[in-house]
């Protein structure tokens, strides 16, 4: 919604999102719930992306639409115990999980551009090979890590969300996510070795 | 390096590809489901008629099956009333 017409229907950038809910319970408020789409439709996007991993932005796409929807129908039930952002983050979260099972079948997808992008920092034709190897075996190995460090992985690593942002995503403390990150990082330390990339 | 560092700097090498947005018919495809779906002026007169022509139909198959026309008043009410309960319950799971 473009800024003069939330400006006329009511709705300020400055308001929170409590009064905003509120405003969507109370009063079908259709300019209020148009500013929460705007606040969390990109953070929704990524958190569904981070699970569904490369290659899948139409299915991130498509579980963000469904969980909007899924908030305006639901907002009536919405008790407030968490923080609205809390309650969109679990409900994208689950959503992305549940999209992931019915999509597992499809392999993940490195693009060529991301391949090359890795392989053109080494110098010698058997290093970038190698490279990009171990970069299509790193994204093997990721996939197979549990839902929570792959999204911790994709967010920090490949969106560059700050610690701070995956924590709100994922409804964890920060500590947490640093332990998942740290933990994920040994894992895939541990996988890699066994696939034959040594340091 | 230790095993963490060489995992980062791996993982920022693999993962520094761009990273999608949404496209930008987003907000229009999500207005268009939310936009509550309601008749078109010629769907309501033909919704209308069949309804009209159901009671009429009705009616005249429970006369043929010799009720009264009390029961047979009873009958079209209470298929009304569930009708409209059901349209209700409908309406609001699709809220």
């Amino acid at each position: 919604m473009p800024q003069n017409a939330r400006a006329e229907a009511g709705v300020s950038t400055l308001d929170s999102d409590e009064d905003l809910v509120a405003r969507c319970r109370e009063q079908r408020d259709e300019a209020a719930f148009a500013e929460l789409v705007r606040r969390y439709r990109d953070r929704v996007f990524r958190l569904a992306l981070s699970i569904l991993g490369q290659g899948f932005a139409g299915e991130a796409e498509e579980v963000t639409q469904e969980v909007m929807l899924r908030v305006h129908h639901s907002l009536a039930s919405f008790r407030g115990e968490a923080t609205f952002g809390s309650w969109i983050y679990r409900i994208a979260f689950n959503q992305a999980v549940n999209l992931k099972a019915r999509v597992r079948y499809r392999a993940p997808h490195v693009s060529d551009e991301a391949l090359a992008s890795v392989a053109s920092h080494e110098a010698s034709p058997h290093d970038r090979l190698q490279a990009a190897r171990r970069s299509e075996a790193l994204h093997e190995c990721v996939a197979e890590l549990p839902e929570v460090y792959q999204s911790a992985l994709r967010l920090f690593y490949w969106m560059g969300v700050s610690v701070a942002e995956v924590a709100a995503l994922l409804d964890v403390p920060e500590n947490t996510v640093k332990s998942y990150l740290h933990r994920a990082r040994q894992l895939l330390h541990a996988m890699l070795h066994d696939r034959g990339f040594h340091e | 390096m230790n095993e963490q560092e060489n995992v980062d700097q791996w993982l920022r090498d693999a993962m520094s590809g761009s990273t999608p947005r949404l496209s930008a018919a987003f907000d229009a495809r999500l207005e268009k489901r939310l936009r509550p779906r309601r008749l078109t002026p010629t769907g309501r007169i033909l919704m209308a008629a069949y309804v009209l022509a159901a009671i009429l139909v009705s009616a005249w198959a429970l006369r043929n099956a010799a009720l009264d026309w009390t029961v047979v008043a009873a009958v079209l009410m209470a298929s009304a009333v569930a009708a409209t309960f059901y349209g209700r319950r409908i309406k609001a799971s699709a809220r």
